[in-house]
C-alpha cells in the first residue's frame, strides 16, 4: 500500500504533522483502506459457503426432504454469485476513481448480512434437529464459517458482525433449545464461541486500524525526508559561497555548483570523494595560472599549513584579477566545511576607504578650519596644525587643556550651550564661542563636534573642527551699525520707500510703505516678489482700475518697473491717489517712492472735468457762440464761431471787445437788424444791447455768406450771441438760376458743337452743332443716331476711341471724319465725357470741324517739303554731278581713242558700260525727287515703314559721308506695315537726319548719326495696347542734345535754332502732324550723347500676315 | 618711251570710276598714275615715292579741301597741282593765297581733252 498511489489522497492530512492523524482526510484513507481489505480478503473467503453447502448436502442427501435441500443450496450459490458481482463492481469504480466510501460501507454491510443469514437460517430450516451427530456438524460448520470470516472481514467490524451474527446465532439457539443435554451444550458451545468470535474480531479490527495508521505515518516521514534532503541541497546551490564538505578523513562528501561559476577549473575535479589536498592543489593551479609552479607550491602549501592549524580565512588573487577568500570550520564529527568566496568587490570597497581616509585627511589639512579631538574629559588630545596659523597660539596651549575649564573662564558666547552638549556626550555644530587675549581683546570662534564612542559604547571624547570667525563678526558689527543708519534715514523719509533687489524682491522699506500696499501688508516681508505684492494689491479691491482685470494690471505693473524712471499713478478705492518714482541702482535693484498726491489730483480732475464739459458743450453746438460780459467783452466763444465769421483766433479771445468783432464783420458787409437800414449798423446794435431785450440781426458779407445773430441777455448781466449760418437758405434758388443761365449762354453761343449723347443718340445739340451737321435747328439733330453723323471707317473710333476721364489733365481731342445730313464729308475733331445730364448717365461731346485746318496743314506740308527740296538743292546737284563727270570721262575717253585711232572694242565697250551705269543712277537719284515732290493724295496706303527709313537714309547717306558725317543704322529683319503716305513719313526722317547733320557736324567733324528700328509690342507709353504692336523708329546723334529751354517747344511751328535763311521752323512741326496723323507719335530727349527723336507708329492690324510689302525702296515708292 | 621717262602723276579721287577712267586715260597717254583715294592717302603716296603732278578732288571724305591743299602744298612745294572740283562757289570763297601754287581748276565734269591739254603745258 502506497500513499502514492492514491491521488485522491490528500498529503496535507498524512501523520506528518504530529502522531494524532485524525482528520477528515484520515478517516477517508481509514475507510478506503477497509474497504479494500474486505474485498480482497473478503474474495477468499466467499469461495468457502459455496464448497461448504456441497459437502452438506452430500452429508444431508437423502436425510433431508431434496428439495428442500437444493434450494438452500441454491441460495448459498446465490449469495455467493451476489458477492461476486459485487467485488467486479467495486473494482472497476476504484479503477474509475468513484468509490463513494459511505454507500459501500452500507452496501458492504447489507450484503455480509444476507449472506450469514443465509447460513445461519437456511441450516436451522434445513438440518435434521433430532440428529444431533448432523447438529454437531452444523454447529462446528457454522463455528469454522464464522472463525475464516472473522479474520477476513476483521478490516471492518461492522461487516464482520453483520455476517457472523445471523450466521452463528439462530443455529446455536436452537440447538440450545432442543431439550437434550447434548444439544444444549452444543448450543452454549456456539453462543461462547460467537462472543469469542466478535471479541477477536474486535482486537483484529483495532490492529488493522492501527496499522493503515502506521503505513501513512511511515509514509510522511519517508516523503519529508526527501523533501529536506532536497531543501538542503536548494540551500547548499543557493548560498553564495562554493560549499564543499569533507569528512573526517578529508575526503569531498558534499559540494554545491558554485564552484562551476566561482572557479570554472575546478568543476571538473570536483567528485565526491576527492581528496582535500588534491582539491587545494587544484584550486591553486587555477588561481595562479599564470605564475610559476613555485609559486603555486607555496600557496598550496600555505593552504594546506593553515588547514591542520585552523588558521583559515586565506585570500586569493586570481589570475583574472578577482579575490577569493577560502574559509572553512571544522564539524562536529572532525570533517571540514570548505567555504569560497567572492570578495572582489569588498576589496574594492576597502581600498576605496583608504582612499576616502587618506581624502579626509587632505581635506582636513587644506580647510580653513582646525580641527581637534578630547579625551572623554574634554580635554584635548590633539589639535591640527592649523589652529597655529589661525590662531597664531602653538598647538600645544590647546593641548591638556579642558573645554569645560575654558567655558568656565568665558562668560560670554553660547558656551554655555557647549558645556551642556560635552556633559550629556552630544554632537554639537556650530557653537560661537569667544576667547580674549591678555589684552582682552575678543577672538570668534565657531565649534562644532562629534562625540565618539570606543567599540563598546563607551564615550571617548569628542573629534571636532574650530573655526575663526573673529574677522566676520567684526565686518558684521560694522555692517548692522551702517544698515542702522540707513533704516534711521529710510524711517525719516516723508513719502513711503520700498527698495526691491535685481531679481524685483522686497528688501528694503520703511514703515510708511504697507499703506500703500492695500492687502499686501502682509507680504511685506523680505524676499517677496514685487509680482506678488502687486497681484495682492489688484485683487484686494483696494485698486479700482485693476478690478477688471488684475492680471493685465499687474502685467502692466511689472512693464513699469522695467522702466521705472516713468511716472506712474495709483488711485486707490479710498480716493487716494499715489505718485510712484522709480529708479534703477546701479545694481540693478530699484527704489520705489510712493508720494499721496490725493489733495492736487482731486483739484485737478474737478478744474478739468468743468471745463471740459463746458468746451464740450460750445464746440459741440451746431451754430457759432459768443459770450461777452455786462461790458460788452468776450468771455467765451467756440470754434464754430471762427469758422463762420472767418476770425483768427485773437480776434475773438477772451477780452475782446464785442464791437471790435462786429466792425471786422461789419468790413465789406451789410447789417441789417430787423428791417432797420444797414447804415449806421454798429450803432443800432449798441442800442439794442443797451434795452436788455433779445433781439437778432443778419450780416450779408461781402463773400456772400449770410450770418444771423441772435443776441440773448444773461441774467447776471453779459449776452450770449448765436450765430448761424443762414447762406445757403438764401442763396440757394438764385445761385442755381444764375448758374443754369449762365451755362446755357455759354453752350448756346459755343462756335464749336456741344451735345449731349445718350444710348447712342443725341438728346441735347447746340445751334453751332445743329449748323455743323448741316441742320437748320438743333431738333433736327436731336433723337438721331450719332453714328448717322460719323464716317463709316471711324466708326470704331467713334465707339471707343475718345472719351475722356473726367479727371484727367489733359484733354486730347480725336480726329475722325464726320457726314452732314447731306451725305459730306467733313473733317472733325472731337473730345467726350461722361456725365450726368438729367439724373441719367450721359455722355457730353465736344466737336471742332477740322476741314479748313486740315487744309492749311497740307498746304504746310506741301510747303515745307518745297523748302526741304530747296535746301537739298545744292546736294542733289553733287549728287548728279558726280555721275555726269564719269559719263563725260568716259565718252571723252572713248572719242579720244577713235580719233587717235585706236580701235579698242574692249576699252570702247568699258566706257560705254561705266556711262550706262551712270545714267542709271542718275534717273534714280531723279526719279526719286520726282517722288519726293509730288503731292500726295489723302488716302493712305498700307507701307513698310522701316523700307521708308531705307529710302530716306540712302538719299543722304554719300552726301553726308562728304560733309563727315557718318549714318550708322540698325534696322530689324523683320518688316511690318503702317497705314499712311510713305513720302510724308520719308520726309519727316530727312527732317530728323537733316537737323542730326546740322547737329553733329557744326561744333566738332566726325560726328554720327544712328538710324534704329524695331517693332514693339507693347507701347511705350501707358496708352491702351494696341493690337499689332508699334513700329518704333529711332534717330539720335551725338551733338550734345537739345537745350532743356526748348525741348517742350521743339514741335511748335516756327521755331528754330537755326541762322535765319537756314530753316524753316516748320520742320518738325510738319513731322508731328504727318505722324499724328498716322495715329502715331513722335518724341524728342536727351540721350547720354545728344538728341534722341522716337517715332513710334501704330502696326495695321491684319496688314502682317498677308499684305506685308516687300521691304525694298521701290515698295515704299509704288 | 621707257619706264625711266614717264611722267609720274598722283590721282586724287573719290569716286571709284571716275577714278578709274581717269586713270586709264591717262596710263593711256603715257603717264604713270597712281591713285589715292582721299587726302590721307595721298599724303602718304607721296611720302612713298617723288610724282610729277598731283590731280586732285576737292571734296572727298576724310581729309580735303583747303586743308588738303595747303597739306599737299607743304609737302609738295614745287610740284604742279591741278584741282577737279564741282563745286562752283570755291573761286569765290575761298581766299586767294589758299589757290596759290595751284595750276589750274578743272570743272566737273571734266573734258579729258582739256586735262590732256593741261598736262601737256605744265608737264611738257
Amino acid at each position: 500500500m502506497n500513499a502514492h498511489e492514491h491521488p485522491d489522497t490528500d498529503p496535507a492530512a498524512q501523520p506528518g504533522s504530529g502522531g494524532a492523524g485524525r482528520g477528515r482526510g484520515y478517516d477517508e484513507r481509514l475507510l478506503r483502506e477497509q474497504l479494500l481489505a474486505l474485498n480482497r480478503q473478503g474474495r477468499v473467503s466467499n469461495a468457502i459457503p459455496p464448497i461448504n453447502a456441497v459437502i452438506a448436502t452430500v452429508l444431508l442427501w437423502g436425510a433431508v426432504p431434496t428439495a428442500t435441500l437444493l434450494g438452500w443450496v441454491a441460495v448459498v450459490w446465490a449469495v455467493a454469485a451476489a458477492r461476486l458481482w459485487f467485488y467486479g463492481r467495486f473494482d472497476r469504480a476504484m479503477a474509475e476513481g468513484e468509490v463513494d466510501g459511505e454507500v459501500w460501507r452500507k452496501f458492504c454491510v447489507a450484503v455480509y448480512a444476507v449472506a450469514g443469514a443465509s447460513w445461519g437460517v437456511g441450516s436451522v430450516v434445513v438440518f435434521p434437529p433430532d440428529n444431533i451427530l448432523l447438529q454437531a456438524f452444523l454447529i462446528i460448520f457454522v463455528l469454522g464459517t464464522a472463525a475464516g470470516a472473522t479474520a477476513s472481514l476483521a478490516p471492518y467490524f461492522p461487516a464482520m458482525v453483520a455476517y457472523i451474527l445471523p450466521l452463528v446465532m439462530p443455529v446455536s439457539i436452537h440447538v440450545y433449545f432442543m431439550e437434550s443435554p447434548s444439544h444444549s451444550i452444543l448450543g452454549a458451545t456456539g453462543v461462547v464461541f460467537l462472543t469469542a468470535l466478535v471479541l477477536m474480531g474486535r482486537a483484529g479490527n483495532r490492529n488493522f486500524t492501527e496499522s493503515v495508521r502506521l503505513g501513512i505515518i511511515n509514509e510522511g516521514l519517508v516523503d519529508g525526508l526527501e523533501r529536506t534532503q532536497r531543501r538542503l541541497e536548494d540551500a547548499l546551490d543557493s548560498i553564495e559561497e562554493a560549499f564543499a564538505l569533507f569528512d573526517r578523513g578529508d575526503r569531498l562528501v558534499e559540494f554545491n555548483e558554485n564552484f562551476r561559476t566561482l572557479v570554472p577549473e575546478l568543476a571538473r575535479t570536483m567528485t565526491v570523494g576527492l581528496e582535500y589536498d588534491r582539491f587545494a592543489r587544484a584550486l591553486c593551479e587555477s588561481a595562479f595560472a599564470s605564475r610559476p609552479e613555485t609559486t603555486v607550491e607555496e600557496w598550496h602549501g600555505e593552504i594546506a599549513r593553515r588547514h591542520r592549524g585552523g588558521e583559515m580565512p586565506i585570500e586569493l588573487r586570481m589570475s583574472d584579477g578577482r579575490w577569493v577568500s577560502l574559509n572553512e570550520r571544522r564539524t562536529k564529527d572532525g570533517g571540514t566545511v570548505s567555504l569560497l568566496s567572492d570578495i572582489t568587490d569588498l576589496k574594492r570597497r576597502e581600498s576605496e576607504i583608504a582612499v576616502s581616509e587618506q581624502r579626509f585627511r587632505d581635506f582636513t589639512a587644506a580647510a580653513s578650519d582646525w580641527a581637534w579631538e578630547t579625551d572623554s574629559q574634554g580635554r584635548f588630545r590633539s589639535v591640527s596644525g592649523r589652529y597655529t596659523e589661525v590662531s597664531g597660539r602653538p598647538t600645544d596651549f590647546l593641548i591638556g587643556r579642558s573645554l569645560l575649564e575654558m567655558a568656565a573662564d568665558e562668560p560670554d558666547g553660547e558656551w554655555r550651550q557647549l558645556v551642556g552638549a560635552v556633559q550629556s556626550h552630544r554632537p554639537f555644530r556650530n557653537i560661537h564661542v569667544v576667547r580674549r587675549d591678555r589684552h582682552e581683546r575678543p577672538f570668534h570662534f565657531l565649534m562644532s563636534a562629534v562625540p565618539i564612542f570606543d567599540e563598546e559604547g563607551v564615550f571617548a571624547g569628542y573629534r571636532g573642527t574650530g573655526s575663526d570667525i573673529s574677522a566676520m563678526i567684526a565686518a558684521e558689527t560694522r555692517a548692522r551699525e551702517a544698515q542702522t543708519r540707513l533704516f534711521e534715514a529710510i524711517e525719516s523719509f516723508p513719502a513711503s520707500f520700498v527698495l526691491f533687489d535685481e531679481s524685483d524682491r522686497l528688501i528694503l522699506w520703511n514703515s510708511r510703505a504697507p499703506e500703500y500696499f492695500p492687502g499686501a501688508t502682509r507680504l511685506m516681508v523680505s524676499g517677496t516678489s514685487y509680482t506678488e505684492i502687486m497681484g495682492a494689491c489688484a485683487r484686494s479691491g483696494a485698486i479700482p482700475e485693476a478690478e477688471d482685470d488684475p492680471d493685465a494690471w499687474v502685467e502692466g505693473a511689472v512693464a513699469w518697473l522695467r522702466h521705472p524712471e516713468r511716472r506712474r499713478e495709483v488711485s486707490f478705492a479710498d480716493g487716494r491717489h499715489v505718485n510712484v518714482l522709480g529708479r534703477r541702482t546701479a545694481d540693478g535693484s530699484v527704489v520705489c517712492v510712493l508720494t499721496d498726491i490725493t489733495d492736487i489730483r482731486l483739484g485737478q480732475e474737478e478744474l478739468a472735468e468743468k471745463t471740459s464739459q463746458l468746451q464740450a458743450t460750445l464746440e459741440g453746438m451746431g451754430e457759432g457762440l459768443i459770450v461777452v460780459d455786462r461790458h460788452l467783452r468776450v468771455t467765451l466763444s467756440n470754434s464754430r464761431l471762427r469758422r463762420l465769421s472767418g476770425l483768427p483766433e485773437e480776434a475773438v479771445a477772451p477780452g475782446v471787445p464785442f464791437a471790435d468783432i462786429l466792425d471786422r464783420l461789419d468790413e465789406g458787409a451789410d447789417i441789417e437788424v430787423e428791417g432797420d437800414t444797414a447804415d449806421a449798423a454798429v450803432g443800432v446794435l449798441f442800442d439794442h444791447f443797451g434795452t436788455g431785450l433779445p433781439f437778432r440781426f443778419e450780416v450779408r458779407r461781402q463773400s456772400g455768406r449770410v450770418l444771423l445773430v441772435r443776441a440773448n441777455p444773461m441774467p447776471e448781466g453779459g449776452w450770449v450771441c448765436v450765430f448761424t449760418d443762414i447762406t445757403a437758405e438764401r442763396n440757394v434758388t438764385a445761385a442755381l438760376a444764375e448758374s443754369e443761365d449762365r451755362y446755357r449762354r455759354l453752350i448756346e453761343t459755343s462756335p464749336d458743337m456741344v451735345a449731349v449723347q445718350r444710348a447712342g443718340r443725341f438728346v441735347f445739340v447746340n445751334a453751332a452743332g445743329a449748323r455743323m451737321l448741316g441742320a437748320r435747328t438743333p431738333l433736327d439733330v436731336v433723337g438721331r443716331r450719332v453714328l448717322d453723323f460719323i464716317h463709316p471707317d471711324d466708326h470704331d473710333r467713334a465707339r471707343h476711341g475718345y472719351t475722356i476721364h473726367a479727371d484727367a489733365d489733359v484733354v486730347s481731342f480725336t480726329e475722325m471724319r464726320g457726314r452732314k445730313l447731306d451725305g459730306m464729308s467733313f473733317d472733325l475733331e472731337a473730345a467726350s465725357f461722361d456725365f450726368t445730364y438729367q439724373g441719367h448717365p450721359a455722355t457730353l461731346v465736344f466737336v471742332r470741324d477740322i476741314t479748313e485746318r486740315k487744309m492749311a496743314q497740307a498746304q504746310l506740308v506741301q510747303t515745307s517739303k518745297l523748302a526741304l527740296l530747296g535746301e537739298m538743292a545744292a546736294s542733289i546737284a553733287h549728287e548728279l554731278n558726280q555721275p555726269l563727270n564719269i559719263i563725260r570721262m568716259a565718252a571723252d575717253a572713248s572719242l579720244i581713242l577713235m580719233e587717235e585711232g585706236r580701235d579698242d572694242p574692249e576699252n570702247h565697250r568699258l566706257e560705254f558700260e561705266r556711262i550706262s551705269s551712270q545714267t542709271e543712277r542718275m534717273a534714280a537719284i531723279i526719279n526719286h525727287m520726282r517722288v519726293f515732290s509730288r503731292r500726295d493724295d489723302d488716302s493712305g496706303t498700307l507701307f513698310d515703314p522701316i523700307a521708308c527709313v531705307e529710302g530716306a537714309i540712302s538719299l543722304v547717306r554719300d552726301q553726308y559721308r562728304l560733309d563727315g558725317v557718318e549714318i550708322r543704322e540698325v534696322l530689324p529683319p523683320r518688316t511690318a506695315s503702317v497705314r499712311g503716305q510713305p513720302i510724308r513719313l520719308e520726309q519727316v526722317i530727312l527732317n530728323l537726319l537733316a537737323n542730326a547733320r546740322d547737329a553733329v557736324s557744326a561744333p566738332r567733324a566726325g560726328g554720327a548719326i544712328e538710324v534704329s528700328a524695331f517693332l514693339a509690342d507693347e507701347p511705350g507709353d501707358g496708352r491702351a495696347r494696341r493690337d499689332g504692336g508699334e513700329v518704333v523708329i529711332v534717330v539720335s546723334d551725338d551733338g550734345g542734345g537739345i537745350p532743356a529751354d526748348n525741348l517742350h517747344r521743339i514741335f511748335d511751328p516756327f521755331f528754330t535754332t537755326k541762322q535765319v535763311g537756314k530753316g524753316t521752323g516748320l520742320g518738325l512741326a510738319i513731322g508731328y502732324s504727318i505722324v499724328t496723323a498716322m495715329q502715331g507719335t513722335i518724341s524728342a530727349a536727351n540721350g547720354p550723347r545728344g538728341a534722341v527723336f522716337e517715332i513710334r507708329l501704330p502696326v495695321s492690324a491684319g496688314a502682317q500676315a498677308g499684305r506685308v510689302a516687300p521691304r525694298s525702296r521701290e515698295a515704299a515708292e509704288s | 618711251m621707257s619706264e625711266t621717262m614717264r611722267r609720274r602723276i598722283l590721282v586724287v579721287e573719290d569716286e571709284a570710276d571716275a577714278a578709274a577712267t581717269l586713270s586709264e586715260f591717262l596710263l593711256r597717254q603715257g603717264y604713270a598714275v597712281v591713285v589715292a583715294q582721299n587726302g590721307n592717302e595721298a599724303l602718304a603716296r607721296i611720302g612713298e615715292s617723288a610724282f610729277d603732278l598731283v590731280l586732285t578732288d576737292l571734296r572727298m571724305p576724310g581729309l580735303d579741301g583747303i586743308p588738303f591743299l595747303g597739306a599737299l602744298r607743304d609737302a609738295l612745294p614745287t610740284t604742279p597741282i591741278i584741282v577737279m572740283t564741282g563745286h562752283g562757289a570755291m573761286s569765290e570763297t575761298q581766299p586767294g593765297d589758299a589757290m596759290s601754287g595751284i595750276a589750274a581748276v578743272l570743272w566737273k565734269p571734266l573734258s579729258l581733252r582739256e586735262i590732256s591739254l593741261k598736262l601737256h603745258d605744265i608737264l611738257g
